[in-house]
C-alpha cells in the first residue's frame, strides 16, 4: 500500500506542475490567435490607405456618412463637387436638418492641392478629427468631419 | 483562416484538459479518487462542447475566444472550490450547468438586442427595482446584507441588475448621445452639460450613496456609480463627465465617512490592518498572510492554508489562488481577465449598430470594474468590497448573471453586414 501512496504523490506533483504549464499553454494560443487578428485588421487597414491614394486623382472624391445620430439624411454618401455647401438650409448641397447645426454651417471646396474645408462662422464648429477648425483646412483621405451629431468620412 | 467554431473547439479542448488535470491533482493529493468529482468535470466539458455544437448548428459567427477563456475560468474556479470547500462543489457543477443554458439563451436571443432599446425605461425600472428590493428586503447572508429570498429561491439581486442597468444606460445614453455632447452651459472655467441631460447620473449616483450606506455594499456602489460615468465618457468623449463624477463621489464619500461608523472601520482596516489583526481585520490580513506564503511559484493546491481566510470561497478565492498557485497562477487568471475584457471592447468598436457598441462597452467596462474592485480589494491595493471575482467565485447568482453577459457579448461580435440595419 505505501507503494500505491508513493506512486500517487509523484503523479500529484506532476499534475501540480504540469496544470500551470498547460494554463500558460492556452494563454499562449489565445494571444497568438489576438496577435494575427491584430496583423490582419492591421494590414487590411495599410492596403485601404494605399488604395485611397492610388486612385486619388482617378475617382471623384466623396463625404462618406460615419454617424447619422438621429438625423435623416438623404444619401449615406455625397459626391463633391468644385463647391459644396453644408447647412441647414435647403440651398445646401448636403443639407443637415439638425437645430444645432447653422443655416450655412461650412463648405468644401477643390483646390489646386486638394480639397478644403472651411467653417462658415457657425455656432457649434466644423470638428475635423475632434478638433474644431479656424480656418481653412486640407483634407486628408479618411478625416472625420463632424457637423452637429452628424460625422462624415472623407474619402479622396 | 480555420472556422470561428473549429478554433473556439480546439481551446475548449485544453481548457477540459486543465479543468480535468487540476481536479485530479486535488483528488490525487488527498489519496482518493473522487470518481464523482471526475464525472462532474466531465459533465462541463461536455456542456461547454455541446454549447460549441448548438452554436455551429444556430450558425452563429461570434467571437471564438469567449466561450474557451470563461470556460478557463469556470474550471480554474472548480478547482479551487474543490480544494476549499469539497461540500459546494457539485452545487457549483449545477451552477455552470445553468449558466450554460442562460449563455446560449442569451447569446441566440440577443441577436435581436436592438429591440431591447424600445423597452429601455422597463430595464431601467427594473434594474433599480432589483436593487432597491435588495435594500428595502435584503437579508444577510454571510456577511453581506444584499440577499433576496423568495420562498426557496435565494439570489442576489445586484448581480442580475447590472445587467439591466447597462441596457438601460446604453439605449438612453445613445440616443442623447448629441445631446450631451454638444448641450452645454458654461460656468465660469468649467463647460459643463445641461442639467436636464445629467439627471440619470445624478439618479445613479443617489442610488449608489444609498447602496452605500444602508447596505454597506461599496463594492455595488463604486461599480454601478464607476459604470455610469464611464459610459457617459465614452458616449460623450467629454471628460469634464469624469472630472464632475470623481468629485461627486469623493465628496459623497468624505460625508459618508464622518457620518457612519461603519464606514470608518472599513477604511481603518484598509489604512491600517495590523492595528487590529485578528479583530475587524482579521479577513485581509489572512488574505495577505496567503498571498504572502504563496511567493512566486505558489505552495500547490492543498499544500496552503488558505481556509483560515473566511469567505474564502466567495469573495476571497482570488487570496486562494495566490496561495496554492503563486504570482504564476494568479498572474495567469489577471491575463485571462485581459484577454476577455479586451475582447470585450474589440467587439464594441467593431460594432456598427451605436446601442449594440455601448451594450458591449458597457458590459466590458463593469466586468472590467467588478474584476478589478475585487482583486484590488484581496491585495490591499483598495479598501474591501464584497463583490464576486466573475466566473470563478462559488454563487449561483454570480455564475449565471455572468454566463448571461458573456452571451450578450458573444451575440454582439457575430460579424453583421449593414443589411441588418
Amino acid at each position: 500500500m505505501p507503494n500505491k501512496e508513493a506512486i500517487f504523490n509523484y503523479i500529484g506533483i506532476v499534475l501540480q506542475y504540469s496544470l500551470l504549464g498547460l494554463i500558460y499553454y492556452f494563454l499562449s494560443k489565445v494571444i497568438k490567435i489576438i496577435y494575427t487578428d491584430l496583423d490582419r485588421s492591421g494590414q487590411k487597414k495599410i492596403s485601404i490607405g494605399n488604395e485611397g491614394n492610388q486612385s486619388n486623382f482617378r475617382k471623384r472624391a466623396n463625404l462618406l456618412v460615419v454617424d447619422s445620430g438621429h438625423i435623416q439624411l438623404s444619401q449615406n454618401s455625397f459626391f463633391l463637387d468644385d463647391i459644396t455647401y453644408l447647412g441647414r438650409n435647403e440651398q445646401n448641397e448636403i443639407i443637415i436638418d439638425d437645430s444645432f447645426v447653422s443655416h450655412e454651417h461650412a463648405s468644401i471646396n477643390k483646390g489646386q492641392q486638394g480639397y478644403l474645408l472651411t467653417d462658415l462662422n457657425s455656432t457649434n464648429k466644423t470638428y475635423l478629427n475632434g478638433q474644431p477648425i479656424v480656418e481653412a483646412t486640407l483634407l486628408k483621405n479618411g478625416d472625420l468631419i463632424k457637423i452637429g451629431a452628424v460625422t462624415f468620412s472623407f474619402k479622396g | 483562416m480555420i472556422n470561428r467554431r473549429q478554433l473556439e473547439r480546439n481551446l475548449l479542448m485544453v481548457a477540459g484538459i486543465i479543468m480535468l488535470n487540476g481536479i485530479l491533482a486535488v483528488n490525487l493529493a488527498h489519496g482518493v479518487l473522487n470518481y464523482q468529482t471526475l464525472g462532474a468535470v466531465t459533465f462541463i466539458f461536455a456542456g461547454f462542447m455541446a454549447a460549441n455544437i448548438v452554436l455551429c448548428k444556430v450558425g452563429h459567427t461570434g467571437d471564438p475566444l469567449f466561450l474557451p477563456l470563461a470556460s478557463l475560468l469556470v474550471g480554474i474556479g472548480l478547482i479551487i472550490i474543490l480544494r476549499l470547500k469539497p461540500e459546494l462543489f457539485m452545487l457549483q457543477v449545477m451552477w455552470v450547468g445553468v449558466g450554460l443554458v442562460a449563455f446560449l439563451i442569451s447569446a441566440i436571443l440577443a441577436k435581436r438586442l436592438e429591440q431591447i432599446a424600445y423597452f429601455k425605461y422597463i430595464c431601467g425600472f427594473i434594474g433599480v427595482g432589483l436593487l432597491l428590493s435588495a435594500i428595502l428586503f435584503g437579508v444577510d447572508i454571510g456577511g453581506n446584507k444584499n440577499w433576496i429570498i423568495m420562498g426557496p429561491v435565494r439570489f442576489q439581486p445586484s448581480e442580475f441588475a447590472k445587467i439591466f442597468i447597462v441596457l438601460f444606460l446604453a439605449a438612453y445614453l445613445s440616443e442623447r448621445r448629441e445631446l450631451l455632447t454638444l448641450a452645454t452651459k458654461h460656468y465660469g472655467p468649467f463647460v459643463l452639460p445641461h442639467p436636464r441631460f445629467i439627471a440619470p447620473l445624478i439618479a445613479v449616483w443617489s442610488l449608489g450613496m444609498l447602496m452605500f450606506v444602508l447596505q454597506r455594499d461599496m463594492g455595488a456602489a463604486l461599480l454601478y456609480f464607476g459604470l455610469a460615468i464611464i459610459m457617459t465618457y465614452m458616449v460623450s468623449g467629454r471628460s469634464s463627465y469624469v472630472i464632475i463624477g470623481m468629485i461627486a463621489f469623493l465628496v459623497g464619500s468624505v460625508i459618508c465617512y464622518h457620518l457612519y461608523s461603519h464606514i470608518q472601520l472599513r477604511v481603518d482596516i484598509w489604512l491600517n490592518p495590523w492595528s487590529d489583526p485578528s479583530g475587524g481585520a482579521y479577513q485581509i490580513v489572512q488574505s495577505l498572510f496567503a498571498l504572502g506564503s504563496g511567493g512566486i511559484m505558489g505552495s500547490g493546491l492543498t499544500y496552503g492554508f488558505p481556509t483560515m481566510i473566511p469567505e474564502v470561497h466567495t469573495d476571497f478565492i482570488f487570496a486562494a489562488i495566490g496561495e496554492e498557485m503563486g504570482l504564476i497562477g494568479a498572474g495567469a487568471v489577471i491575463l485571462l481577465y485581459i484577454l476577455m475584457i479586451y475582447r470585450a471592447f474589440r467587439t464594441s468598436l467593431l460594432s456598427l449598430m451605436p446601442f449594440s457598441m455601448m451594450v458591449a462597452a458597457g458590459l466590458a467596462v463593469s466586468m472590467a470594474l467588478q474584476t478589478f474592485l475585487i482583486i484590488a480589494g484581496v491585495i490591499k491595493f483598495f479598501p474591501l468590497t464584497g463583490i464576486t471575482l466573475p466566473f470563478i467565485s462559488y454563487g449561483g447568482s454570480s455564475i449565471v448573471s455572468n454566463f448571461i453577459l458573456l452571451g450578450m457579448l458573444f451575440s454582439i461580435s457575430e460579424v453583421r453586414g449593414y443589411d441588418a440595419k
